[in-house]
């Protein structure tokens, strides 16, 4: 088996308090990161750098969707096999990273999606919890695919994956979007247990649960006018 | 007699600003027309009700009226569905030159 160069892709907004932390705990488990600072009105991208990341910045806000595919184009141009998303906010724990990673180096699965809700105690908020089990019945309905938890942002993707995967939706409804390629291309793909923690500070800056309306609106137009 | 002058105003009015705003070059020439004629006709409905009447007729609804309220109802619509489709599309250009914009950057300090 040839050594294979795992990137981890980071999407980030208006994190400078944090950004530097999560990219000092996955530096020693994978040495290659790219935060893609997503015009941030703070320091995001230096606190990165600082940090040790490759950093880039697009000129104007785009939203997740669209940093996580500036940075896996750079991760892809860098010569990555494998691609971490990573969350900004410091909910992921980089300990798991590989695990998520596994199934793609022993070639069980073209793309890996962690799962908050497979994680014995997790601490899911019940709001949350709510609205994440209607984003599951949604993306059940829309592509067909049935999996336990829809909108976790951690993941891995093996170069094919990253490559074939197209993502338009540049917010958050991107997520159901995956999900949706996954269907179409036929990739194969495996859930992890993973931890996500809920603190203070993320869900003071999360996605309201609101929000969850206009993402599955968002997505129903897509597939309506594509 | 009023609503027919009032909409023969804002008939001008708003082929006037087409003019206006094509020799801005904020227009292309076939919009202007589009619109020009779009206006003329809509003047040439309200002073000819026999016209609509006809249409109405035509269309099986009761009255000239209807029959216009249905087909503009039908044309905004339309148009709202084509600014709609036509704004996702610039969105997703300003996506692709931005996205190419911040890769570049990279390249140039790496
Ligand atoms: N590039 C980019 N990243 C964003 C934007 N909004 C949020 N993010 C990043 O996306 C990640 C997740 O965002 P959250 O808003 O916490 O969403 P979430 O984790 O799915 O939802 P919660 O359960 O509420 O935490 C973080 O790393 C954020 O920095 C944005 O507009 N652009
Ligand atoms: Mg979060």
């Amino acid at each position: 088996m040839h050594p294979h160069t795992t990137w981890i892709v980071i999407a980030a907004y208006n994190e400078e308090t944090m950004i530097g932390s999560v990219v000092a705990s996955v530096l020693p488990i994978v040495a290659h990161i790219v935060v893609v600072d997503d015009h941030s009105r703070d320091n995001t991208l230096v606190a990165a750098r600082a940090a040790g990341a490759h950093a880039i910045r697009h000129p104007i806000n785009l939203g997740q969707g669209a940093a996580l595919r500036t940075g896996m184009d750079y991760a892809l141009a860098h010569g990555a096999d494998v691609i971490v998303h990573f969350d900004a906010d410091g909910q992921h724990n980089s300990a798991e990273i590989e695990y998520v990673v596994r199934p793609i180096l022993e070639g069980g699965a073209d793309i890996v999606l962690g799962s908050r809700f497979l994680k014995e105690g997790s601490n899911v908020p019940a709001l949350r919890r709510a609205v994440l089990q209607g984003g599951i019945l949604f993306t059940w309905l829309l592509s067909g695919v049935k999996l336990t938890d829809t909108h976790n942002g951690f993941r891995a993707l093996s170069r094919h994956a990253a490559q074939t995967i197209r993502i338009h939706q540049n917010r958050m409804a991107h997520a159901s979007e995956i999900i949706d390629e996954i269907a179409r291309h036929g990739l194969r793909y495996t859930e992890v247990p993973v931890t996500i923690t809920y603190s203070d500070y993320s869900m003071a800056r999360g996605q309201s649960s609101l929000n969850a309306a206009r993402i599955a609106g968002q997505m129903l137009w897509s597939k309506l006018t594509s | 007699m009023v609503i027919q002058i009032l909409i023969t105003l804002i008939a001008i009015v708003v082929a006037l600003k087409a003019i206006t705003q094509f020799r801005r070059h904020l227009l292309a020439p076939a919009p202007m027309i589009g619109w020009i004629i779009f206006w003329i006709a809509i003047t040439i409905l309200v002073w000819l009700p026999d016209l609509t009447d006809r249409i109405a007729a035509l269309l099986q609804v009761g009255r000239g009226a209807d029959a216009i309220m249905y087909l503009s109802l039908i044309a905004i619509f339309y148009l709202f569905f084509r600014v709609f489709v036509r704004l996702e599309k610039t969105e997703q250009l300003v996506t692709l030159l931005a996205r190419a914009i911040a890769l570049i950057d990279t390249d140039s300090k790496r």
